[in-house]
């Protein structure tokens, strides 16, 4: 009985702390970053970031869950088709993590799906996390 | 021949920019290319579907223009769009109003000819902006109809629409297809006995590819045919009667799939529709099988890649035939299908004419679908030859692409020899004019996921240019010597229509900002003018309310080959729209965007 108790509040804890390294709500990114325009009211809002930012092994999943979900066939390798390109410095909808993330979650007007119902929540962050690395301005020749 | 003259010549004959014999012939006993009685004769100045005529021939009967003056032509006037995507549609003339439909939004512009282009009413079908994610090629509108007083187009948000072409106010409104499912509408569509014909895009999205008759009177849907699946859906029955015997059996539009994939296997309508009215048949072609790795598809692919012959009154199909079975390389068979009456080997004979994506222009028999001839018309690695006896292209196996295998140097590339920019027959010089592409590519196959609504294709593609350097050609081909009379090259595909005319001249835009007029007999450029943006759209010809003659050319960049510009797309990723910018990435410093008319006439 005991063990079992502490089973059950280890798999709870180990559920919890799951939960912790998860994104925040969505709920929260109104307050946090996710503005789509630069003008702010006077003051810079608080910067949401990706938590997989910087995470080689979530971006490698980001970059094949990219390709599984066809992001590939509108925005080809980052130099865009039906949907913009994405290695340019332009970001139409936002280059902050949480409006990326809003990106792929709400879709945009004029194209762009709304994946939120189709993708699970981290694994939107982590086709964020490899959308960020796209975008390439220095580069361009 | 006054000596200026034979300069000309001489330089024309110098020019290292064409290829092939001038030809100067005229109409004989063994020649003859009579118009088939779908071409109105004589021409009455006007321009009532994007074709021109139900023959799709194109050709404009007036001669006031003419090889001996065209080199005076000026602009009379123009009309901004105020659309920056890509434009491939033709204007339509009625009596003294010019008509013209623009990329999504599909704003309609009516445009009054006795007052110089001064505008009369714009109609807006407000079509949902998120259609722009299911448009593989730019958002392009290919031109409208007009019968019985009503202007009738397509949406790309999958609405046809008839609107009424005195005052513009909308008379019907008919939903056609679903975004959702990856459907869009592009074409122009024809009129028919009453019923309005148009099909669906949508070919690098799963979708099932139809076409459907809508009554002009009430927007009622009369009938739809399916291109794959069942041949109850096809419309396939006892009148069917393909010339091939592999055509012939029950449901090959279901066996020829593996299990279900018929249903997200493509085979679109997004090109041309012509019409024979004594044989009582509509010519079609179906767009490609999708998606493009073909390994995930094994079969023919029943009926992608081919034509049908229908009757218009109910989508019966009569014949239907393959131009490319289990394609391998995107090569849409929906060119347009050039309805001619030539005399081949001392028969007479009702013949289609179609350039075909795969680099062959075909001669087929309209009434049985017997193909008479297939003859390349640009470099070919994908196939070796062609095969008269079974009236098919011969596979280079060697040039197969399949998951995770790369193949290089297949020519023509996915667009084809020639993709939907539409030629121009001249029954006066016997010859089709024909803009083109000349390009190849390496493609990997990948992995495709069916979703919804999302591309649909498992290929990773890089175009370039193909041998010579060109990316485009311009050419006149003789069906009956079954050879090129002469050509001209350009840098980039000619992706704009062409326009011949009984002047003797030929009309055509390229996409570094040329509109030109060429002599019709000996390819020799008589004139240009330089537009605000590159040409893809369709020049039509016709006769003022002043009874002059005019030539009208819409510009504005764009469709698949200048998506780089017109969707700002990246030079520094060759695969960007589907692998067209690998070819395309000095388009940018060539032009920009945006969508204006041009009118021109004599001073």
């Amino acid at each position: 009985m005991c063990s079992r108790f502490l089973r059950l509040a280890v798999g709870l804890a180990l559920a919890l702390s799951g939960c912790q390294t998860n994104p925040p709500p969505s709920s929260a990114m109104s307050q946090q970053g996710n503005q789509l325009s630069s003008l702010t009211l006077g003051s810079n809002p608080p910067a949401m970031t990706n938590p997989y930012e910087g995470n080689e092994e979530a971006l490698g999943e980001g970059k094949r869950l990219y390709n599984q979900f066809n992001c590939s066939g509108c925005h080809a390798a980052g130099g865009g088709a039906i949907g913009p390109a994405l290695m340019d410095e332009t970001w139409i909808y936002g280059s902050q993590p949480g409006n990326i993330y809003s990106t792929i979650v709400e879709g945009r007007p004029n194209g762009m799906p709304a994946f939120g119902w189709r993708i699970p929540k981290d694994k939107i962050w982590r086709i964020a996390a490899f959308v960020s690395t796209l975008s390439k301005p220095e580069a361009k020749p | 021949m006054p000596l200026l003259h034979l300069m000309i010549a001489l330089l024309t004959l110098m020019s290292c920019s064409r290829t092939g014999p001038s030809v100067a012939r005229t109409e004989s006993a063994e020649f003859r290319a009579t118009p088939p009685i779908a071409v109105q004769q004589p021409d009455d100045g006007q321009w009532l579907m994007a074709a021109k005529d139900y023959a799709n021939q194109r050709f404009s009967g007036l001669t006031q223009i003419s090889a001996s003056n065209v080199k005076s032509l000026q602009l009379e006037w123009s009309f901004s769009t105020g659309v920056l995507r890509g434009h491939e549609g033709a204007p339509l003339i009625v009596g003294s109003t010019m008509y013209f439909v623009t990329p999504y939004p599909n704003t309609l512009y009516a445009l009054d000819l006795a007052n110089k282009g001064a505008k009369k009413w714009e109609y807006r079908p407000n079509p949902a902006s998120s259609a722009q994610g299911v448009a593989c090629c730019d958002v392009v509108n290919r031109g409208a109809a007009y019968s019985n007083g009503k202007i009738i187009y397509n949406t790309l948000d999958n609405h046809m629409v008839a609107v009424n072409a005195e005052t513009g106010k909308e008379v019907w409104k008919t939903k056609l297809g679903e975004i959702n499912l990856g459907e869009s509408m592009t074409m122009a569509p024809i009129v028919v006995k009453g019923k309005v014909l148009a099909g669906n895009s949508g070919g690098e999205f799963g979708v099932r590819g139809w076409i459907t008759a809508v009554d002009e009177a009430d927007g009622k849907i009369a009938w739809r045919a399916y291109n794959t699946g069942p041949d109850q859906d096809v419309k396939i029955g006892a009148a069917f009667h393909p010339f091939y015997a592999r055509d012939r059996g029950k449901n090959l539009g279901v066996s020829t799939w593996p299990k279900d994939h018929w249903k997200i296997g493509g085979g679109s309508v997004w090109g041309w529709i012509s019409y024979d009215p004594q044989l009582d048949l509509i010519y079609h072609g179906t767009g490609n099988p999708g998606p493009w790795n073909p390994e995930m598809r094994p079969g023919d692919n029943k009926w992608t890649c081919g034509i049908f012959a229908r009757r218009p009154d109910t989508g019966e199909a009569v014949w239907a035939y393959q131009w490319s079975p289990h394609d391998l390389y995107d090569y849409d068979g929906i060119n347009e299908n050039v309805l001619l009456d030539l005399r081949i080997n001392g028969r007479d004979r009702k013949v289609l004419v179609h350039p075909e994506r795969n680099g062959y222009m075909y001669v087929l028999d309209r009434a049985t679908g017997e193909v008479l001839s297939a003859d390349p018309f640009v470099h070919i690695t994908t196939t070796t030859g062609f095969d008269l006896k079974n009236g098919l292209a011969i596979e280079n196996r060697a040039k197969k692409s399949g998951l995770g295998v790369s193949e290089y140097d297949l020519c023509p590339s996915a667009p084809g020899g020639k993709d939907w920019q539409p030629s121009s027959w001249s029954p006066r010089t016997g010859l089709l004019y024909v803009p083109h592409n000349n390009l190849c590519m390496d493609v990997e196959g990948t992995e495709a996921n069916y979703i919804a609504g999302t591309p649909y294709v498992g290929a990773v593609v890089k175009m370039r240019a193909g041998p010579g350097g060109n990316r485009g050609e311009f050419s006149a081909w003789d069906p009956i010597q079954r050879k090129k009379a002469w050509s001209v090259k350009e840098s980039f595909p000619a992706w704009s229509g062409a326009l011949a005319t009984a002047g003797d001249i030929v009309f055509y835009g390229t996409m570094d900002r040329w509109f030109k007029a060429l002599d019709a007999r000996t390819g020799e450029l008589l004139w240009q003018h330089r537009t605000g943006s590159g040409i893809i759209g369709q020049p039509i010809s016709f006769l003022g309310p002043d009874k002059k003659q005019y030539i009208a050319i819409v510009d504005g960049v764009g469709g698949w080959a200048g998506a780089i510009v017109a969707g700002g797309l990246d030079p520094r990723d060759e695969t960007s729209a589907l692998g067209f910018v690998g070819a395309m990435k000095d388009l940018p410093s060539h032009t920009s965007k945006g969508g204006t008319i041009y009118v021109f006439s004599l001073p």
